[in-house]
């Protein structure tokens, strides 16, 4: 019997062939190619993949960060250094339309009781691909579809040793869970994707972390509530391109509680990279309800969390190497943040310390990639809270690697 | 419609009937993810030839020594030069290649002209998850008419796709390699001496 895979694309083209296809027949014509036996010798860098005994491909990514902190006012301050995370990425290719991807990350090198890291399957999923790239089923534990960061964390990927805070603090990257849906690019500069996915879980929303803590990333999730989320993205230009993402879940029932919860998000960015520009800018924002009786729960005890969080920032740096005769990228970059994860409260006054949650962050640095898979990073940030709260000083170093 | 599409219309639907005619719908369809065939890409590279062959070209000690030089890499016993003869001779030369991109390797295919310029570039099989916009014509455009002289610099006069640096940074390097392979291998030596049958 025909497998699926074989069929498939048959059944798609002649539904797709409303009339005579101009290229039809062209390729029994022209001319006689001679071809060798032995598809030997490639000239890559690599050995000619067909030739390859496995199609099991072993990669990977980390970064190491120093980081200092000084606050406002105080005589000194107090630095620390950490190999933040380290992912071991294994992918296999049944056919190659077929594919497996995973990465397993190592995060802050000891993970156990009393440790300060984890170990965690940070993705793992399966991509079909129907009719080649115009449309994929992908299934597993993917990566939520929000903003830029979130999808392109690699850190050779962004300026600044720590990923901007809109990227942790209201996308709370590296945000993943367990679902499915399709991947679809009808035309080469739309891309569009659809998911299923797991939902958050209320009792870890927080003021201080919004919805970071809520994610459940398929780890005995409850799948009580579900949630859909989506990005559209337009490249109309080589290196321009544009992202709309938006989610829709609730996050009551995967708490056992009998309140919905709604949560409501969506992320507007843009990334800009050409002659040596590298530009880019991101809003995202959250909706949360039922957080007035979410903070009733548990005796009076419930998560206290903002009915909405909101950031946003805009980057800009420039490859000072572009038009050199040099192959590395040294790009000083600046950009500014703002970030509040208790931009709006049901059901209470906001108070000084509620204030302390609006942030605005000025960070100056700059990157040096040798290759494009490696970066040495430094950054210095200007940090404000609002109300009467101390604002900081950091610096940060770092290296970060993909391959 | 995207190219790709279009490329896999006439295959599929010759496997098609010549499944329904044979009874058994189980023949070989082309496997997704591949675009071109290397012998369908060739026939396309030179539609108006009569015949596309190859030589199997071995360096010399100095070609070995040059290429190295300009590739950044140790030089290959052995190199495949596809070639398209038409009636006013050769028309061009062929190279396919490959060139890993994040993790695994791209196949790549790039017709050079007798005047040593790239005249099209294809991406016969593409394996990533993400970053096969480098397929598209928007980029491969970019590489139409450069020379291996030129400067190939993503981020330049090459402007990457996003979301698929990587790849970008992979294909014009596998590009440049081709062009400075048809330079020294086959039209500096002159091209009619080294491609004698």
């Amino acid at each position: 019997m025909p497998e699926l895979r074989t069929i498939a694309p048959m059944i798609a083209s002649v539904l797709l062939l409303s009339s005579t296809h101009p290229a039809l027949g062209a390729a029994a014509e022209g001319p006689v190619v001679d071809l060798p036996e032995e598809d030997e010798p490639f000239h890559g860098s690599t050995p000619h993949y067909s030739h390859r005994p496995s199609k099991t491909i072993v990669g990977g990514y980390g970064e190491l960060h120093y980081n200092y902190a000084k606050e406002e006012d105080a005589d000194e301050g107090s630095a620390g250094v950490d190999l933040h995370r380290l992912i071991i990425y294994v992918g296999h290719e049944f056919t190659p339309g077929l594919r497996f991807s995973s990465e397993i990350e190592i995060e802050h090198t000891l993970a156990g009781d009393d440790l300060p890291g984890e170990v965690a399957v940070e993705q793992a999923y399966v991509d079909y691909e129907v009719f080649d790239r115009a449309l994929a089923i992908r299934a597993g534990l993917m990566l939520v579809p929000m903003g830029i960061v979130n999808q392109w964390h690699e850190p050779p990927l962004f300026n600044g040793v720590e990923r901007p805070m809109v990227d942790k603090l209201i996308v709370p990257s590296t945000w993943r869970e367990p679902g499915i849906g399709i991947a679809l690019s009808p035309a080469e500069e739309w891309r569009f994707e659809l998911y299923a996915m797991s939902g958050l879980d209320a009792a870890g929303f927080s003021l201080k972390n919004g919805i970071r803590k809520g994610r459940q990333g398929g780890a005995k999730a409850v799948a009580d509530g579900l949630a859909f989320t989506g990005r559209l993205e337009h490249e109309p230009l080589p290196g321009a391109v544009f992202g709309l993402s938006g989610y829709f879940g609730s996050a009551g029932a995967n708490a056992g509680l009998d309140i919905d919860v709604p949560v409501a998000g969506g992320t507007l960015d843009a990334r800009y990279k050409k002659r040596g520009i590298e530009a880019r800018a991101e809003v995202a924002s959250f909706s949360i309800g039922d957080t007035e009786e979410l903070r009733l729960t548990d005796g009076g005890n419930g998560p206290d969390v903002a009915s909405r969080i909101v950031g946003f920032y805009g980057e800009v740096g420039y490859d000072l190497l572009a038009r050199s005769d040099r192959s590395e990228a040294l790009v000083p970059f600046l950009r500014y943040e703002h970030y509040d994860t208790a931009s709006s409260l049901d059901g209470r006054d906001k108070t000084a310390g509620d204030e302390a949650y609006a942030v605005d962050d000025v960070v100056v640095g700059l990157s040096f990639r040798p290759v494009p898979q490696v970066a040495f990073k430094g950054n210095a940030t200007i940090r404000q809270k609002g109300g009467v709260a101390k604002g900081e000083t950091l610096v940060d170093l770092g290296v970060g690697f993909m391959f | 419609m995207r190219d790709a599409i279009r490329q896999r219309i006439p295959r599929a639907r010759d496997t098609l009937g010549a499944a329904l005619i044979a009874g058994a719908l189980a023949t070989a369809a082309p496997a997704q993810g591949v675009y071109w065939t290397k012998a369908d890409l060739l026939k396309s590279f030179f539609a108006e030839c009569e015949r596309v062959s190859y030589r199997t070209i071995d360096p010399s000690p100095s070609q070995a020594a040059r290429l190295a030089k300009r590739l950044g890499e140790p030089a290959r016993d052995a190199y495949t030069v596809f070639y398209g003869v038409g009636k006013g001779g050769i028309r061009g030369i062929a190279l396919i290649d490959e060139e890993i991109g994040q993790h695994m390797p791209i196949t790549f295919g790039v017709l050079v002209g007798t005047d040593g310029a790239a005249e099209r570039i294809e991406v016969l099989v593409y394996r990533e998850a993400y970053g096969d916009e480098v397929r598209g014509h928007r980029f491969t455009r970019q590489l139409e008419g450069k020379r291996s002289t030129d400067r190939l610099r993503v981020g330049d006069d090459i402007d990457a796709i996003s979301g698929a640096t990587i790849s970008a940074h992979s294909l014009v390097r596998g590009v440049k390699r081709c062009l400075v392979l048809a330079e020294l291998l086959v039209l500096e030596p002159g091209m009619v001496e080294v491609l004698r049958p």
